[in-house]
């Protein structure tokens, strides 16, 4: 699996809008372990809430 | 992150005092110097006592005083009255990402009815970009979170360091996982495996919501799908634990069975070494006898007569004595009395009246028998008999003394043999085969379940999949239903994305991490350039993770040999990847290391791991850079000649931030290599106070 492609192959089910969630949560995450102040799984759950009550799918 | 310093209230050996860590570009080191006893090791346990709790029980030899609060000052509470008290504490300040933390552990010890109770309280400040201090945190589980999530207990594991720990890394043993945890750490595999973590939580929750909804809405249908969402979930998740447990069992049943293997062949040797130390104890039986013997029926007997070796110089004084006194020999009262009813003497003079005279004289002052000759007969036939004592004496002390060499040459021997055959001694043949069914059998299970396994999950990801499906195309009247549906149809699809990178990740992390760890262990060890090579293994199911080292030579010759003898294309044929084949050669060749060459392949892994970390990956979605400091106990002990030179040149580059304790005689071995790179010296220096303690002195 190609590191360029990986992103691509494991998302290829997704919507470009999905996709993009699905980059922010995991940007959510990573923040989270180098800013312990962040508390991730509130944020993923705003964010995921926010995406779907926004109606942009 | 990197720490800022760290300060002693009555702990342990330090009353008090603060070290500060540099922070200047390029004088990473920062040296705490002292002699053996003045604190080195506890200034190490002292980072763990704060950030993880350390059980001072645990430390061997310093079991007499097991507990945080300095020795002298616990001895005082002992003896002290009700209600008195004394505490300790030690407070650490560090950075991560531009947060500057404080962190402070303390513990109280209080008198109460004869015994001492400890209490212990914890708390976190951390400070705002504008210099402001936060409120204390004292719930120890938010500290623990944030702590852990800066410097996880993990990953301290593989970068604070004494002996023992550093030994961890590079031992094979099947319960020394510390590569493992730092190598899951460091690849971000936490990563994925946290978003999977809280997406299920987040899963669950909304599918708790949406059955409730569903309910109350009367669509049967949705409720069942949605039953059978969570119910099909659940059973996913528990497959896919038991999977990865077992698949962590089957690696430690393989290892226990190489071990009871490698034991019972080394039983068999030992029946053969048993018999000759068998043999050997009969012989040392047999001479001790014969010893004894020697000892009480010819030795000690001969000893009896031994005080006439004593009495030698007493008889040749007697001897000499009465040599210079003695009347001539013969001169007894009867032949005086004989000499003198004779006309003339028996020399034929004729005895004048003065000579009779003498004679009757004499006669009054001899004894009544010559007892000078007879001392001097008796005198004479001693000496002889002590110089047939002493040839004797020394004739029997031989033979004990070769029949006590013959017994300790035995008893070396029996000794030698016992050594090699000691582990083989502990568990009997029977005991071991029994161990080796019972593996052997745990495997095939493994194996069997396995297969089911990993059916049954793909089979469940279908199930859900398709229960997706049929959930999407319930026709939801609620426009907060179809939200919840399309928000889970997302988390799944999400979830099995972050699987699927999971495994991707970690491996591409640890074929880094060797690459980096090929370069770091060329540039540290001297073995490197006979040829040797360190290497983490990371595809066979067994050995995963560990961390060993080989021969290029010989890796080399064994792979050309598989080759050519079809075995390569065999494996290949089996569906064995390349990759696992070669590295499989590596581990069969893997070389055995001694305490020095352990401790280099465990730095040059440690380096390679923070080499790794702390590089930048910004490129990749799923990596994070992190950096961490290393706290190393001794790091040149039992290290010489190049390697040596090496590491100690290198040392500086291993961290931002490098806090290495040293004696006095290490630190001037490598002095010229490292002080360039010193930020902050200090030195512990044990006082001669009534409470035993060492002070800390600042150098630079």
């Amino acid at each position: 699996m190609a590191k360029t492609n990986l992103l691509e192959t494991v998302l290829k089910d997704f919507s470009n809008k999905e996709k993009e969630l699905f980059k922010e949560i995991l940007s959510i995450v990573k923040q989270s372990e180098s800013n312990s102040l962040i508390l991730p799984d509130n944020e993923i759950r705003k964010k995921i809430e926010g995406a779907f009550k926004s109606e942009v799918y | 992150m990197r720490f800022i310093s760290i300060s002693f209230n009555n702990y342990r050996c330090f009353l008090n005092g603060t070290v500060y860590f540099s922070e200047t570009a390029n004088k990473s080191l920062n040296l705490i110097i002292g002699q053996n006893g003045a604190g080195k090791t506890e200034f190490l346990f002292a980072f763990y006592w704060v950030l993880y709790g350390f059980d001072f029980k645990d430390l061997i030899m310093k079991e007499s005083t097991p507990y945080a609060l300095n020795s002298g000052l616990y001895r005082e509470l002992e003896v002290s009255q009700h209600n008195d008290e004394r505490s300790c504490s030690v407070e650490i300040k560090f950075k991560s990402n531009e947060n500057e933390f404080l962190l402070k552990k303390t513990q109280v010890f209080e008198k109460k009815n004869r015994k001492i109770l400890v209490h212990t309280e914890s708390e976190m400040r951390h400070y705002d970009e504008n210099g402001a201090i936060s409120p204390p945190i004292r719930d120890i589980n938010k500290i623990e979170h944030t702590l852990f999530s800066i410097l996880p207990p993990h990953v301290a594991n593989g970068i604070f360091f004494d002996g023992e720990r550093m030994k961890k890394l590079s031992t094979i043993d099947q319960h020394s996982r510390v590569v493992e945890e730092v190598v899951n750490e460091i690849t971000s595999v936490q990563i994925v495996e946290k978003s999977i973590n809280i997406l299920r939580n987040i899963q669950k929750e909304y599918s708790r919501n949406m059955r409730k909804l569903s309910g109350s809405a009367g669509d049967n249908a949705l409720v069942r799908y949605s039953d059978e969402k969570v119910n099909a979930e659940q059973r996913y998740a528990e497959n896919l634990e038991k999977f990865e447990n077992n698949k962590r069992d089957k690696r430690d049943y393989n290892s226990e069975l190489e071990k009871i293997n490698s034991l019972l062949r080394e039983v068999e040797h030992n029946k053969k070494l048993i018999s000759e130390r068998e043999k050997l104890e009969a012989l040392v039986e047999q001479e001790k006898d014969h010893n004894n013997s020697l000892v009480n029926n010819d030795f000690i007997p001969e000893l009896r007569n031994g005080y006439l070796l004593l009495l030698d110089k007493l008889f040749s004084d007697v001897e000499s004595y009465v040599k210079k006194y003695d009347v001539p020999e013969g001169l007894t009262v009867d032949a005086v009395k004989s000499i003198l009813n004779q006309e003339s003497c028996i020399c034929g003079e004729t005895l004048e009246y003065e000579r009779v005279e003498n004679l009757k004289n004499l006669l009054d002052k001899l004894p009544p028998v010559n007892l000078n000759s007879q001392i001097l007969l008796f005198a004479s036939n001693l000496k002889t008999k002590a110089a047939e004592t002493r040839k004797e004496l020394r004739k029997k002390y031989k033979e004990v003394l070769e029949s006590d060499n013959k017994i300790n040459d035995y008893e070396d021997t029996i000794s030698d043999l016992s050594k090699k055959i000691l582990d083989g001694r502990s568990e009997s043949i029977k005991d071991l085969e029994h161990k080796r069914d019972k593996a052997t059998r745990e495997v095939a299970r493994i194996d069997v379940e396995q297969g089911y396994l990993e059916e049954s999950i793909n089979n469940v990801q279908k199930e859900i999949l398709l229960l997706d499906e049929k959930i999407k195309n319930t026709k939801a009247d609620s426009k907060v239903l179809k939200e919840y549906i399309d928000k889970l149809e997302f988390i799944g699809k999400s979830i099995l994305a972050f699987e699927n990178v999971k495994k991707y990740n970690k491996d591409k992390a640890i074929n880094i991490i060797n690459n980096l760890l090929y370069d770091n262990f060329q540039f540290i060890s001297e073995d490197a350039e006979r040829g040797f090579r360190a290497y983490v293994v990371s595809l066979d199911d067994e050995f995963k993770h560990k961390l060993i080292m080989y021969h290029e030579g010989k890796y080399e010759k064994e792979l050309s040999n598989m080759k050519s003898s079809g075995a390569y294309d065999r494996e290949l044929d089996k569906g064995i990847g390349s990759s696992l084949i070669e590295e499989q050669i590596k581990i069969k060749i893997r070389e055995p290391n001694s305490t020095g060459q352990g401790k280099v392949l465990a730095l040059s892994f440690v380096q390679s791991i923070l080499d790794y970390s702390s590089s930048n990956k910004n490129d990749d979605e799923f990596m994070i850079n992190k950096s961490y400091p290393i706290i190393i106990d001794a790091p040149f002990t039992e290290i010489f000649g190049r390697n040596l030179d090496n590491l100690s040149r290198r040392i500086s580059d291993f961290s931002e931030q490098v806090i290495l304790m040293l004696s006095e005689d290490s630190y001037q071995q490598v002095k010229n290599n490292i002080e360039d790179f010193v930020g902050s010296k200090y030195f512990l220096e044990k006082n001669n106070k009534d409470v035993p303690s060492s002070d800390i002195r600042k150098v630079i």
